[in-house]
């Protein structure tokens, strides 16, 4: 091995702190540029040396907080390259970018130490330090954005206090807090059986919740599309690509390493969650006009097939939600893209979006091929996701109605699809919009990743499934 | 993956079309020639290849792994060949009708995609390659049917037909995964050596279903019919050899699984019913395009009926022979229109002789799907009636009969199809119409004229189909008794229709949901005996017509009602951060009283 795993595991925790210090230094003289070439290099070299510990096949714990092995190595390489977009895509959104890094570098930290936690208290941590400087990010944006801003405060702070009184709860159990299998014993009472175990049930139903709130799952996701709407697009792409994503992260995490031997309890819960997310995104985003707002409600949806697999709750269907995870990311961080520079032109409503299709032939198309994906159309990369998901549901034999659901539901999902598609092609106008160089390389990234992992799956698959066998050997 | 290579040079016209879509006098030409390539191809590999099926894997996950088959069996050739062979035909007879030049683009960019989507169908040799054209296939027929964006009911047509094409895609799906969780494949010819499920005959089924909205059979009929309100030459294109065809192909590739199951009377039933429809509503209907529609439902339901009889050879002889004179007569149909300034009612379309080489093929076209000896359709339609034709038992009898009776329909609508349009036109519409009909570009009678000579030497399928295709079942024959019958039903075809269009200039039957109206109003000049046979016609096409209304009602109001509990939900979500607070909390405790229970 080039680097020892020890050095790898202190390189990416001092890279981190790395990125707060940039803003900090380049705030007083006002050097955005700076700060996002520091920023963007900051981040790349986090995706590289996760990739690298990889491939190599890092495992190691730092500090006790952390661990970093296979699981925790992908989601840092992802959410590395997934910043790197949005962090162009700010950029070119702010221009007081500096001001904006200096809660986006706080965010970015909580992520990964999302991604690396290896205590229940360094989730808790993680979350809050990703949730608050978002609502803070969303605050400074303009007046007409606190809205949100406080809807987004209130709420997750209700949901993290549900997930510290889990973590209480689950004291008794696992004095030392830490991820590893909690067993049914509790170390002061001696109750044993997992039935009589309230406290482990509730703890297990508060986490739900919490997490619940995190992905938006139905019915704590109420906040979900008045935030999304609210906030300007960059925000809205890293809430939806990204925050969502960590908290899948999260959930995964608790599930299927604290209470792994409580899969019976947990899995019905997900499996409602599931059913009702999806069925909730779907018909919502029927209704709407504001494209933004539609988004909204099909990551809600997509958030539904996620639960599919984590419900089903084998290796496999582990496997099949990264696959989901990776590819909503893409497909929702490009659609976004568009949407934010549609946003900054004035152009909100679908019948906004009219004759899009000849006002920028690449936006459109983009998003055409962005909304198939979503939708589900081979051999596009949803295709890909949502085929998993959904066999991992028929490959558990006793959820196969939780597949049936969610076959249903995407092909609900292409009215709405179809329409924003329909709207882009219809009429015609010679008023040319151009769009900026650097939402244009983001769309064309999250463009390619939809298209070539679509029809190359093979390592995305192959990562996949060593990232979801760590997680369940722990 | 040698096979695959024939949908290559039509993807790339397809992006050039795109690239290229300023420079709309070249586009039509690289559209011409990507479909002349991917024939020369299509032929290249009929005629050196053997029966192959090559795979390669897509992808593999947890143990399993996906591939795309493709294969060269010589019933999936055929149907490539008929696709490649009328894709260039349908692109040429574009450079005619289709003429606005900002439209030259996207028009070719998405018909080149559906051709090779159906290309790639008919090479596919398993759930997987099937699924991805399948899909492409519906999206692309969808942005065809409503490729005039600027007419709402285009759009409405394009919305219908989607919402079909969907509830077959889900019971597609549902189907191939149920055979997946089942068999763990998803390869065609592995499902011959499996044990028989209960899921197996649930997925069948849903993969009847899923064949039936593709073809448009009974009770997803009326999809097709509004079709029509895309550009003609894709309704051609449509029509003869892609999209409804993929449905009767995809049950003729299964029809051994089918027979295994003994599940073939279920395309017994619904194929005579759909063929009732189908020819019922071609008698009653006004619009030019949508009469030849309701006629494709019924041929199609003659080849589903084909293969419920397990005569394989029947259905493919029908299914070849249909793509010509189809194709053809919509390619007619569309220069009548182009000629009298794009007039859609039959009975306001006149003076169709004039234009020599129109007529002529448009009558070749006409006899051959009446099922005139010994042009190619009579062979299609009579090696079906023979198949059918079995006196053993009541039922069977029954069946031929109303056999019988749609042959006798199809003859009378098609003959009315052609005599009317034949009228002399009003003076002052005369002279336009004339030098209209004489400066048809060339473009629009070259392709009419190949196909109906196809129409005529496709007889000699009849002879030769079983050396080029090795079938199970007996090879199509026609009989004597059906022939003479065949040519009996015609006859009287010929003669009522000329009867009541050129002899007493009727104006045809109204349309269906004034027909009890119309023919109350309809005066002396009738007499008795047309009288009741209008209003019997017109009471059947009423009561059919109404319950397939009915169907469509509910697929309307399905989605509707969807729309309907958005609406309602949309109220939840009034922007109150109590209510989102209030509703978190009430999820926790549902949560918590599951388990507390």
């Amino acid at each position: 091995m080039l680097i020892g795993p020890f050095y790898v595991a202190h390189a990416i925790i001092v890279l981190m702190l790395a990125l707060i210090i940039v803003p900090l230094a380049t705030i007083p003289r006002k050097l955005s540029y700076a700060a996002f070439l520091a920023s963007s290099a900051l981040l790349a070299l986090i995706l590289l040396l996760s990739i690298y510990a990889f491939l190599a096949g890092v495992d190691v714990t730092v500090f006790t907080i952390f661990h970093l092995y296979s699981f925790s190595e992908f989601f840092l390489g992802l959410f590395a390259f997934a910043l790197l977009l949005i962090n162009a895509l700010s950029y070119e959104h702010y221009p007081n970018f500096t001001r904006f890094l200096l809660f986006f570098s706080f965010a970015i930290v909580g992520m990964f130490v999302v991604a690396m936690a290896n205590s229940l208290v360094t989730i808790l941590l993680g979350l809050e330090l990703m949730t608050l400087p978002t609502a803070f990010m969303i605050m400074t944006s303009g007046r007409h954005h606190i809205e949100a801003a406080v809807k987004l405060f209130i709420l997750s702070a209700i949901a993290i206090g549900a997930l510290s009184f889990a973590i209480a709860l689950l004291f008794p159990y696992d004095l030392q807090l830490t991820l590893s299998p909690v067993s049914a014993i509790s170390l002061f009472t001696g109750a044993t059986a997992a039935s009589g175990n309230y406290l482990l049930i509730l703890s297990i139903i508060l986490v739900a919740a919490a997490m619940g709130f995190e992905v938006a799952a139905f019915p704590f996701n109420l906040w979900v599309p008045d935030v999304y709407q609210g906030a300007p697009g960059n925000v809205t792409a890293l809430l939806a690509g990204i925050n969502k994503k960590v908290a899948f992260v999260a959930l995964m995490e608790i599930f299927f390493v604290v209470f792994i031997q409580f899969k019976p309890i947990f899995s019905p819960i997900l499996v409602l969650l599931s059913i009702a997310t999806m069925f909730y995104g779907n018909i919502l985003a029927l209704v709407q006009t504001n494209v933004k707002r539609l988004l909204a409600y099909s990551s809600i949806s997509q958030a539904g097939y996620i639960l599919i697999g984590l419900a089903v709750a084998t290796q496999f269907g582990i496997e099949a939600s990264i696959l989901q995870i990776v590819a909503h990311l893409f497909m929702v961080i490009g659609a976004f893209a568009i949407v934010l520079w549609l946003e900054s032109n004035n152009l909100r409503t679908l019948d906004d979006y009219n004759a899009l299709g000849s006002r920028n032939r690449f936006a459109a198309i983009s998003l055409a091929i962005l909304m198939l994906s979503m939708a589900g159309v081979p051999p596009l990369i949803g295709f890909i996701g949502k085929f998993l998901v959904f066999s991992s549901a028929i490959d558990s034999q006793t959820l196969l109605y939780l597949a049936v659901f969610g076959i249903i539901n995407s092909f609900i999902s292409i009215y709405y699809y179809a329409k924003v598609i329909d709207r882009m092609y219809s009429g015609k106008s010679h008023d040319m919009l151009a769009m900026g160089k650097y939402t244009y390389a983001v769309v064309v990234i999250a463009l390619a990743a939809t298209i070539l992992l679509g029809l190359y799956p093979g390592p995305l698959i192959s990562a996949a499934t060593v990232a979801s066998k760590a997680l369940l050997a722990i | 993956m040698l096979a695959l290579l024939v949908i290559v040079p039509l993807i790339i016209a397809a992006f050039l079309a795109l690239i290229l879509r300023s420079r709309t006098d070249i586009v039509k030409y690289i559209a011409l020639a990507g479909s002349l390539l991917s024939l020369l191809i299509a032929a290249l590999l009929f005629f050196t290849t053997s029966n192959a099926v090559q795979s390669f894997t897509w992808f593999t996950a947890g143990q399993y792994a996906l591939h795309i088959t493709t294969t060269t069996a010589p019933l999936n050739m055929m149907l490539l060949l008929i696709v490649a062979f009328i894709a260039p035909l349908i692109f040429a007879y574009s450079f005619g009708y289709l003429k606005t030049p900002s439209e030259q683009g996207r028009y070719y960019f998405e018909i080149c995609i559906f051709a090779a989507s159906m290309m790639l169908f008919s090479i596919s040799a398993n759930f997987i390659s099937l699924f991805i054209a399948w899909e492409m296939l519906g999206i692309t027929s969808y942005l065809l049917i409503g490729f005039w964006q600027h007419k709402p009911k285009a759009q409405l047509a394009a919305r219908k037909a989607i919402t079909t094409i969907i509830i077959g895609d889900v019971s597609m799906l549902i189907g191939m995964l149920l055979i997946w969780s089942t068999y763990h494949t998803f390869e065609f010819s592995a499902l011959s050596f499996v044990a028989v499920t209960p899921a197996l005959y649930a997925a069948m089924l849903l993969i009847a279903v899923a064949a039936f909205t593709k073809s448009a059979q009974f009770p997803f009929t009326e999809w097709l019919a509004d079709a029509m309100e895309g550009p003609t030459p894709v309704s051609a294109f449509l029509h003869s050899s892609t999209m409804v065809k993929a449905g009767v192909f995809l049950i003729l590739v299964l029809a051994p699984i089918y027979a295994e199951l003994h599940m073939l009377g279920i395309f017994i039933i619904f194929g005579i019913v759909s063929a009732l429809v189908g020819a019922l509503n071609a008698l009653s209907e006004h619009h030019i395009k949508r009469i030849l529609a309701y006629s494709t439902i019924e041929d199609l339901a003659l080849m589903f009926i084909a293969i419920g009889f397990n005569a394989l050879y029947a259905a493919v002889l029908l299914f070849i022979v249909q793509a010509f004179y189809k194709a053809l007569l919509f390619m007619s149909a569309g220069s009548i229109m182009t000629a009298g300034d794009h007039e859609e009612d039959l009975f306001e379309s006149f003076n169709s002789t004039k234009n020599r080489g129109l007529f002529i093929t448009t009558v070749i076209g006409t006899l051959s799907l009446a099922g005139v000896f010994p042009l190619s359709g009579f062979f299609g339609k009579v090696a079906i009636d023979s198949a059918a034709a079995n006196f053993s038992s009541l039922p069977h009898i029954l069946l031929y009969i109303l056999l019988s009776i749609v042959d006798l329909l199809s003859s009378i609508y098609i003959f009315r199809w052609l005599f009317v349009p034949m009228r002399k036109a009003p003076l002052e519409k005369a002279f336009t119409l004339n030098i209209n009909y004489r400066t048809l570009p060339k473009s629009m009678l070259i392709p009419p004229t190949i196909l109906a000579a196809f129409v005529i030497i496709g007889s000699v399928f009849y002879v030769t189909l079983t050396n080029l295709l090795p079938l199970p079942g007996a090879p199509a024959s026609v009989t004597l008794l059906d022939t003479i019958i065949e040519t009996i039903l015609v006859v009287i075809g010929f003669a009522i229709a000329y009867m009541l269009y050129v002899k007493l200039k009727l104006s045809g039957f109204t349309e269906k949901h004034e027909i009890l109206h119309g023919v109350a109003n309809s005066g002396a000049e009738i007499n008795g005996f047309y009288n009741h046979f209008t209003a019997f016609v017109g009471l059947i096409a009423n009561i059919v017509w109404h319950f397939d209304h009915y169907c469509d009602m509910a697929l309307y109001y399905s989605s509707k009602g969807l729309v309907k509990i958005g609406t309602i939900l949309r109220k939840l979500q009034n922007g109150q951060t109590s209510l989102y607070v209030a509703a978190f909390m009430m999820g926790l405790l549902a949560l918590i009283l599951l388990f507390a229970l």
